[in-house]
Parts: structure tokens; sequence; C-alpha cells
């Protein structure tokens, strides 16, 4: 774990949303963002970026959002490394579901631009818990 | 930052200069966006493609400050896109300012 919370990569498959992830983290939150359109980008980006935490969307096309933790899991250099859901989903069952994929954590959507990267802090600060490595 | 469609809040509202305009622009541009958005929801067949599009409308027009609409395109997508549903979705795409066909 790096000691500083610097690189955050996004895999989100909807531009829109993308936009606004990297305005919010790079613009707002001061962060090195990588943003990739799914999970196999995610997948090829990766061990270049080393980000510090991944947000990874739930429900994409090409990869699926637990899909893409599970190859992420497999990277050597994404051991240990949080990622985190973004999800719409908004039923208490239907996110602890989510989190048993092993995801450090979960955001929900719509997320506020303005306090997305310190509400992503936390799971960084804890990300050695449980599910992370 | 220019005015923000009506039933929107401002997320950047208390930010810098700079980041309020940046802010207004991203949000102009997905403004501009939303009637093709719109024409690819009402476009998809009834059932997984269309609560597909309306659940990426409820993840990104809260994002941009439009809660309204945001909620509304989450009860169409409970609603499994309903006729009723996606007239209340049309409502707040017009709501925000935006003309669809």
């Amino acid at each position: 774990m790096s000691e500083a919370l610097r690189r955050v990569m996004c895999v989100e498959d909807d531009a829109d949303i993308r936009m606004i992830l990297e305005f919010s983290l790079a613009t707002v939150g001061g962060y090195e963002v990588c943003c990739c359109p799914g999970g196999r980008a995610a997948l090829q980006q990766a061990p270049e970026f080393k980000p510090d935490l991944v947000l990874l969307d739930v429900m994409m096309p090409d990869l699926s959002g637990p899909e893409t933790l599970a190859a992420l899991r497999e990277l050597p250099s994404m051991r240990g490394v949080p990622v985190v859901f973004m999800t719409a989903k908004a039923l208490p069952d239907e996110l602890e579901q989510l989190l048993e994929h092993g995801a450090t954590g979960l955001i929900v959507k719509p997320f506020d631009p303005m306090t997305l990267p310190q509400d992503i802090r936390p799971y960084w600060e804890h990300g050695r818990g449980p599910g992370s490595g | 930052m220019a005015p923000g469609p009506a039933d929107a809040f401002d997320p950047a509202a208390g930010q810098s200069p700079a980041v309020q305009a940046a802010f207004a622009r991203l949000r102009s541009q997905f403004l501009a966006g939303l009637p093709q958005r719109w024409a690819e929801i009402v476009a998809a067949p009834a059932g997984a493609a269309r609560a597909a599009a309306l659940h990426r409308l409820t993840g990104a027009a809260g994002g941009y400050g439009l809660m309204a609409l945001s909620e509304a395109a989450r009860q169409a997508e409970q609603a499994g896109g309903s006729d009723e549903a996606l007239r209340a979705v049309r409502r707040e795409i017009e709501a925000a300012g935006v003309t669809v066909p």
C-alpha cells in the first residue's frame, strides 16, 4: 500500500459518468486519474498505472464489475489495492451481495462529485481489511 | 457559473470559480446529450436493455445535480420501463430545460 492516496483508476462504461468522475477526482480532488470504459481496458492499464485505489462500476457490458474485480485480483501489481464498487442499486440485499464478491466497499450512485474525493479516502485507509488482498 | 436547470441543485456551489466553471461546462454537455439518451431509452426493447439505459441515467443525472431526473429514472427502472414511468422521466428531462422529440 502506498504512503498516500494519489492514483485512482475509474472503470465505468457510461461516458457522462466517466467525465464527472474525472472532474471530481482530478479537478476537485487533485488525484492522478485513469478512467477506463470497461473491465478489459482496466486489466490492460492497471499494471502500468499502478492505482492506489480502483472505483469499479458494477453493470458493464464487456466484463461485469465482479468479473473485473476477480481478474484484477489475479494481477500481482493489484494485490492489496482497495477496489470499491460503484452502483446505482440501492436495495440493501443487493448491496450486501455485491460486497460478498470481495470489494473493499461501495459507493452508491449518484455520487456527489464535490465530496467523492473525500468519500473514497476511508476505503484506501482501511484497504488492508478482509477482501482487499 | 451559468444558471442551471430549475430542478437542479448545484454541487459546485461554494467551490472556486474555476471549479464552478468546469462543472458548468460538463453539465451543459450532459444536458446536450439528454435527447440522445432519451431516444436510446425509448428505442430500447422493454426489459433488460431499457432497464440498463435507465440505470445509466440514474447514475449519471444525479452526478450532474439533476436529482429529480435521477430518481425518476430509478423508479422507471424499478417499474420495468412502464409507459407511465417513462412519462415521468420525460417530464423531468423537460423540467431540466431540455426538449426531447
